[in-house]
C-alpha cells in the first residue's frame, strides 16, 4: 500500500514535472534550462528541518511571519517548527534552550529582548547549524556570529512615515509620537527617525511622547489624556499600527479625526485604514519578506553551501529589507502582495 | 454482614482512607510521571541527558522564588511582587556594576561585592515595606504586594528607563551562568535553597510556627505565637529569595531589563500550588514546591520537544494546570470530610 501510494505521488510529480516543462518550454525555456533555474532557486532534494521562533505569535507580525515561513518553507522543502516566544524574554529563552538540545538544519530567531538568547544561539552557531536572525538583534554582530542579520532600518521607517505626516500638516502644527517599548532596538530606531525629520520643522511642537510599550489598552488611556489635555494636535505618529488604531478609536470617541495619523508595520487592518482615510500614512516591516528570506538564507546555506561574506556566491551578514511608505494611492498592491506573503 | 467480611472491608477502607489524605502529594508526583512517560515516547529528543540539564536550568530561577513563596503560602498569605522584587534587585546589581559604553545608563559602577550586599539588602528593605504594610497598617496581603509589584516595576524603571544593562558582579555572572563540570552553577544553588527552605520547615520551631500560622491563626496565636512576627517574617524570605533569583536570573539570561520576570509570578505560584501546598494555609511544603517545579519543567520543555501546534501548547499547559488545581481543592475537600466524619467503632 505504501509502495503504491509512493508510486502514485511519483507518477504525479513525473506529470507535474512534464506540465512544468511543457508550461516552460511555452516561454521558450528549454528542460536544461529549467533545472538550472531550479537548482539556482535552491529547493532541497531532501526535506529540511528549521526550526523559527519570534516574539511572540499574540502580535499580528509575528503570526504572519509564521505563515509566510511556513509558506516559503512548502516552495524550498523546509519543514519549519515553531517556538513561540510568548512576547517573553525568559519564556522565549526556554525555547531557545529547547530547540538548542534537538538538531536542525538551520534556525531562524527574531529575539523579543536583547542580549537574552546569547547562550543557546552560541551553542547552535559552535555545533555548525546556521542561526540566522531576524529583525531584531540577537546579540551585537561583532559579539555573536549569525549566518545573517535580516532587518529594516527602523530610523528610515520612523523618518519616511513622519515626512509624510510633515508633508500633509505643510511643516507646521502641533505633534505627537507614541512610542513602543523604549528597550527594543525597533522602537529606539523609529524614534530617531522621527526626531531626525521633525528637527528640519522648526514651526513643529512635538508636545508628547510617551512610550505606549506596544500595548493598546495602555494608548487608549495616553490618549484620552492627551486629547483632554491638548484641544489641537495636528499629526500623531505611532510606532506600530496597533497602537495607531486603538488611538483612532479614541479619537473618534472624541470626535477628533482630523489628527492625521501615521503608523509602522503596514499591517492589512493599517492598509484598510489607510485606504479609507483613517490613517494617513504606514510604512511597511515586511514581515513576510523576513520570514520568507529566512528560509532562503538557511536553504541556500545547507543546499549549496552559502558562506557569510561580500562577495559572489555568499550572503552578507547585514540585509537590509526595508519596505516602502504606504499611502492610498498603493495600499491595495501592498495587500495583494502581504496575502501572497511576498513583503 | 458477617464479621469476616467486615474484616476484609477494613484494610481497603483504610487504604482508601490513606489513599485519599494523601491525594494532595500523589496526583502531582503521578502526574509528572505520566507527563515524563508521554514525551519520552512521543520524542526522541525529549529523554536526554542534555535535555535534562535543561530542564533543571529553566525551573531554577522560579525554583529560588518558589521557596520563599511556599513559605509565604503556608501561612495562608499570597506574595503578588516575587517577580517585579527580582526583576528590580537584578537591575540593581546591574546598576551598580560598569557597564559597556555602548550602554545608555546613567549608572553608578561599585566593586562586585558592595554592588551583591546593595543588592541583597534591596531585596531586604523590599520584604521588610511589604511587612510593614501588612503587620503594621494591616493592609491584607493580596493589596500590599500588589503594591509592592507596581513600586518594584517602578524602581526598574527608573534605573534602566527602557535601556538595557549586561554586565553583573563576576560572582554572580558565574553563580547564573558557570557551571562545575557539567553541573550549572544556578542549579546547584537552587537545590540549595530548596534544601535550607526543606529544613527551616521541617526541622525548626519557625518552620512549625508558619505551619501553625497557615493552619489556624487563631489557635497559633492563643498558643502564644506571634503570628504577626512570623507572617513579617516570611515575607522577608519571600523577598530576599526573589531577589536572589533576580541577580541569578539576570546573569543567566544576559541581560537586566525592564519587565524581564513578569511570567516568573504565575510560574511561581503554579509550581507551589500545583505541587499540591493549599492555597489555604497549612499544607504541604518544599517537597511539594519541587513536583510542581518538575511538573511545570516537564510540561513546557516537552511541549517544545513534540510537534504540536503553537498556539495549542498555550491551552494545553492551561488544561493540564487547571486539572492539578481541581485534585487539589478536591483533596483538600476529602481531608476536611475526613477529619470532620466520626471514626466507625
Amino acid at each position: 500500500m505504501t509502495d503504491s501510494t509512493a508510486n502514485r505521488r511519483d507518477m504525479l510529480r513525473t506529470g507535474a514535472g512534464f506540465a512544468g516543462a511543457a508550461l516552460l518550454g511555452a516561454f521558450g525555456v528549454t528542460p536544461a534550462m529549467a533545472a538550472e533555474m531550479t537548482m539556482a532557486a535552491g529547493r532541497s532534494d531532501k526535506p529540511l528541518k528549521a526550526a523559527f521562533s519570534n516574539a511572540g505569535l499574540q502580535a499580528t507580525w509575528c503570526a504572519q511571519g509564521k505563515q509566510a515561513a511556513e509558506y516559503w518553507g512548502k516552495l524550498y522543502n523546509v519543514e519549519v517548527t515553531w517556538f513561540d516566544g510568548e512576547l517573553s524574554a525568559t519564556k522565549q529563552r526556554a525555547a531557545i534552550d529547547d530547540m538548542a538540545s534537538q538538531k536542525w538544519d538551520f534556525v531562524a530567531i527574531q529575539a523579543f529582548g536583547i542580549g537574552t538568547l546569547t547562550a543557546p544561539v552560541e551553542k547552535m552557531i559552535k555545533a555548525g547549524t546556521p542561526v540566522i536572525d531576524m529583525d531584531t538583534l540577537i546579540a551585537p554582530l561583532d559579539k555573536i556570529d549569525v549566518h545573517s542579520f535580516l532587518a529594516p532600518d527602523n530610523e528610515f521607517m520612523g523618518a519616511s512615515v513622519t515626512q509624510a505626516l510633515m508633508d500633509s500638516i505643510g511643516g507646521e502644527g502641533i505633534v505627537t509620537m507614541t512610542q513602543g517599548a523604549l528597550g527594543h532596538t525597533g522602537a529606539q530606531g523609529r524614534a530617531r527617525g522621527f526626531e531626525s525629520i521633525v528637527k528640519k520643522y522648526p514651526k513643529v511642537e512635538v508636545v508628547d511622547s510617551t512610550p505606549g510599550d506596544w500595548d493598546v489598552t495602555k494608548v487608549a488611556r495616553i490618549w484620552e489624556t492627551l486629547l483632554t489635555k491638548y484641544p489641537k494636535i495636528d499629526a500623531a505618529y505611532f510606532h506600530n499600527d496597533d497602537m495607531a488604531l486603538a488611538a483612532y478609536n479614541v479619537m473618534k470617541a472624541h470626535n477628533r479625526t482630523g489628527i492625521k495619523i501615521g503608523g509602522c508595520d503596514a499591517m492589512p487592518p493599517a492598509l484598510a485604514a489607510v485606504s479609507d482615510g483613517r490613517m494617513l500614512a504606514t510604512v511597511r516591516n515586511p514581515s513576510c519578506r523576513i520570514h520568507g528570506g529566512a528560509i532562503i538564507a538557511g536553504v541556500a546555506a545547507v543546499v549549496s553551501g552559502e558562506k557569510t561574506g561580500m562577495g559572489n556566491g555568499t550572503i552578507p551578514k547585514n540585509i537590509i529589507t526595508d519596505g516602502p511608505v504606504v499611502t492610498k494611492a498603493n495600499a491595495p498592491g501592498m495587500m495583494w502582495m502581504e496575502e501572497h506573503f511576498l513583503i | 454482614m458477617t464479621s469476616s467480611a467486615t474484616g476484609a472491608a477494613a484494610p481497603s477502607r483504610a487504604r482508601g482512607d490513606w489513599l485519599r489524605s494523601r491525594l494532595r502529594n500523589i496526583a502531582p508526583f503521578a502526574t509528572l510521571i505520566v507527563l515524563v512517560a508521554l514525551f519520552s515516547v512521543l520524542s526522541p529528543s525529549f529523554p536526554t541527558l542534555d535535555n535534562l540539564a535543561n530542564i533543571l536550568q529553566q525551573i531554577s530561577v522560579t525554583g529560588i522564588i518558589a521557596v520563599g513563596l511556599t513559605f509565604v503560602i503556608l501561612c495562608a498569605e499570597i506574595d503578588l511582587s516575587v517577580a517585579s522584587v527580582g526583576n528590580a534587585v537584578g537591575i540593581v546589581v546591574a546598576f551598580f556594576t560598569l557597564q559597556d559604553s555602548s550602554v545608555n545608563i546613567a549608572n553608578i559602577p561599585l566593586p562586585g561585592i558592595v554592588a551583591i550586599v546593595i543588592a541583597l539588602a534591596a531585596s531586604v528593605l523590599f520584604g521588610l515595606a511589604t511587612a510593614f504594610g501588612m503587620t503594621v497598617i494591616g493592609i491584607p496581603s493580596f493589596i500590599m504586594t500588589l503594591a509592592m509589584l507596581q513600586i518594584g516595576a517602578g524602581v526598574c524603571a527608573m534605573l534602566v528607563r527602557g535601556q538595557i544593562a549586561y554586565n553583573v558582579p563576576p560572582l554572580i555572572a558565574t553563580l547564573g551562568n558557570g557551571s562545575i563540570g557539567p553541573v550549572p552553577w544556578i542549579v546547584i544553588v537552587a537545590a540549595l535553597v530548596l534544601l535550607a527552605g526543606h529544613v527551616v520547615l521541617t526541622y525548626t520551631r519557625f518552620g512549625r510556627y508558619v505551619y501553625m500560622t497557615g493552619g489556624n491563626r487563631e489557635a497559633a496565636e492563643f498558643s502564644g505565637i506571634n503570628t504577626r512576627a512570623i507572617i513579617a517574617a516570611v515575607m522577608v524570605i519571600s523577598a530576599v529569595c526573589s531577589g536572589l533569583a533576580g541577580m541569578l536570573g539576570v546573569a543567566h539570561f544576559g541581560s537586566a531589563q525592564q519587565d524581564e520576570f513578569d511570567t516568573y509570578l504565575l510560574d511561581s505560584i503554579s509550581a507551589v500550588v500545583v505541587g499540591g501546598t493549599s492555597l489555604f494555609g497549612g499544607q504541604g511544603g518544599i517537597g511539594n514546591t519541587i513536583v510542581g517545579l518538575f511538573v511545570l519543567g516537564v510540561l513546557n520543555n516537552g511541549l517544545d520537544h513534540i510537534r504540536i501546534d503553537s498556539f495549542l501548547k498555550i491551552l494545553i499547559r492551561g488544561v493540564i494546570l487547571l486539572l492539578a488545581l481541581i485534585v487539589n481543592v478536591y483533596a483538600q475537600r476529602m481531608r476536611t470530610r475526613a477529619a470532620t466524619t466520626p471514626t466507625a467503632v
